[in-house]
């Protein structure tokens, strides 16, 4: 069967503020489901809490809203007991690198093949905008009393040294470039981290989409404009890992690249290394059937509700003669 | 997950029947009294036994002149019945008995009022057993500062305790604390308090 972009999309009414940036993401992750083809009953997808915690309510694929920063462990579990879903796991940067930040770090140790977005805005937009880890040291948005007195978390530069195998950036209001992206990060085996700047038209009044799209006049050349959001394919970065020797070289690569912001702020891909094993693939090492009959397909209980497992063999191991 | 026409949504939140989250106010309503109606059936399905337990009872003593009914839960259980097997032979015309409390929520307020005032009411009426000027007192012996089973108790029944026995050193409830603090309320000592905190433990 066909499946149009509508298939993607449910009636349940939208309560983001107008001009959001949560906008653009649903738009490109619904666009990228339907570019692909990926039928939505394949394709499940987790939230946290937060305003991005509604997403799955507006897409028209298996949906679970969970738990404020525990996105990861439900989507991984979901993945890891049928590796054949599509899973995206979406959430705020409040959610994610906040109180989910042990569970980023650790997702990044397992690689499982599946992509992690994150809306990054610099604050908690559903509880009145406090600062979020993503807010800069000395910023005052809209309802902060006081410039921050935190350092901000650089998401992309945490990705990498986690383990994380995909690391991208895209702008909310750059669909295109966005979707291109999401779609490469659900194509990536392994586990992807896609940073997407959404400004928050609401609270955070001063990385605004006008910020973001604003520009420099060239000092050398009068009637050129350099626009603060570059892509980093049109300025020859590559951040594809082609040979492993290459690894550590493009990780710092990355990294001094991910420290870019206020002038000049790059968007696209970081670095990519799909020759790193997943979690599936060591799973596969150590029970051989696992992708043919795995967990969610194996038949756990009879007709009446009873467990099959039968552990008279391990019950035997125990007796003492 | 996985399955062609069967997807669902999830979600903590409040939600319709589809999943879908949702701030309708006669959806939430409904859910809220959904949900509280649940507290009802888990009072009826939860077996007696398991909210509150009658752990000690004196069953064939005459001439009593004194019930002294003892409300606890959790871990002072064993100092209580080291504590009632010695006052039970000591003190003839003193009926003990000990209930733990089970369940905490929801309060089993019905049952413990109804065992309680069992308890009670027959003495009145096996009349040639209890004497005239029977006394009951009720005492709690919980490891908290507050006495918070009887915080429970005043919320949720009309039971009125006279003794809240406390410790929160630390330590575990003794039996000879115990005892030496039971001797002094069953003799009348007026020098104590509702409240005896107790203190043994190094």
């Amino acid at each position: 069967m066909e499946y149009k972009l509508s298939d993607y999309k449910t009636e349940v009414h939208n309560d983001w503020c107008p001009g959001c940036g949560d906008f653009g993401i649903l738009n490109s992750i619904q666009m990228s489901l339907s570019d692909l083809k990926i039928p939505p009953h394949d394709v499940a997808l987790f939230s946290g809490i937060g305003c991005s915690g509604k997403t799955p309510h507006f897409i028209h694929t298996y949906g679970i809203h969970t738990l404020h920063g525990r996105v990861l462990p439900f989507a991984q579990g979901a993945k890891l007991s049928n590796p054949n879903l599509k899973i995206i796991a979406v959430g705020g940067d409040g959610d994610g690198l906040g109180i989910g930040s042990g569970h980023f770090v650790n997702a990044g140790r397992r690689n499982v093949n599946m992509t992690y977005i994150i809306y990054n805005n610099g604050v908690y937009g559903l509880t009145k905008g406090q600062a979020a880890p993503t807010l800069k040291l000395g910023m005052k948005t809209k309802s902060l009393p006081q410039p921050n007195m935190n350092d901000s978390i650089n998401p992309i530069s945490l990705a990498i040294i986690s383990g994380f195998t995909f690391i991208a950036r895209g702008y909310s209001y750059d669909i295109k470039h966005l979707k291109d992206v999401i779609k490469k990060g659900i194509l990536h085996n392994g586990l992807s981290y896609i940073d997407v700047l959404q400004p928050c038209p609401t609270y955070n009044d001063i990385n605004t989409k006008e910020w973001y799209q604003s520009y420099e006049i060239d000092k050398e050349d009068s009637s050129k404009k350099i626009p603060k959001i570059y892509k980093l394919d049109e300025e020859n970065y590559n951040g594809f890992v082609s040979d492993e020797n290459e690894i550590p070289h493009k990780i710092s690569l990355a990294i001094e690249k991910s420290r870019e912001w206020e002038k000049r702020i790059p968007i696209g891909i970081f670095y990519q290394n799909d020759k790193a094993i997943t979690y599936e693939e060591r799973i596969e090492n150590r029970i051989e059937n696992y992708f043919s009959n795995p967990p969610a397909k194996q038949i756990i209980n009879d007709k009446e509700g009873y467990t099959i497992a039968n552990i008279d063999n391990l019950l035997d191991k125990l007796k003492t003669v | 997950m996985g399955t062609e026409n069967a997807i669902f949504w999830n979600t903590g939140d409040e939600h319709d029947e589809y999943g879908h989250i949702t701030e309708d106010p006669e959806i939430r309503k409904k859910m809220v009294e959904k949900r509280m109606s649940k507290l009802k059936m888990i009072t009826e399905q939860i077996p007696k036994e398991d909210q509150i337990k009658i752990e000690f009872e004196d069953k064939f003593k005459t001439n009593i002149e004194h019930t002294i009914i003892i409300l606890s839960w959790g871990s002072t259980k064993g100092a209580i019945l080291d504590l009632l097997e010695r006052l039970s032979t000591e003190f003839k015309n003193i009926k003990f008995m000990y209930i733990q409390i089970k369940l905490l929520h929801p309060f089993p307020s019905d049952l413990l009022e109804n065992t309680i005032n069992k308890t009670t009411k027959k003495e009145v009426e096996d009349s040639f057993k209890v004497n005239s000027n029977s006394k009951t007192t009720i005492i709690s012996i919980e490891m908290n500062y507050l006495a918070q089973l009887d915080i429970l108790l005043k919320q949720n029944t009309k039971i009125n305790t006279d003794f809240n026995i406390l410790k929160y050193n630390g330590r575990p409830i003794s039996f000879s604390e115990l005892y030496k603090s039971f001797l002094n309320i069953i003799n009348d000592n007026n020098n104590i308090g509702k409240r005896v905190i107790l203190e043994s433990g190094v």
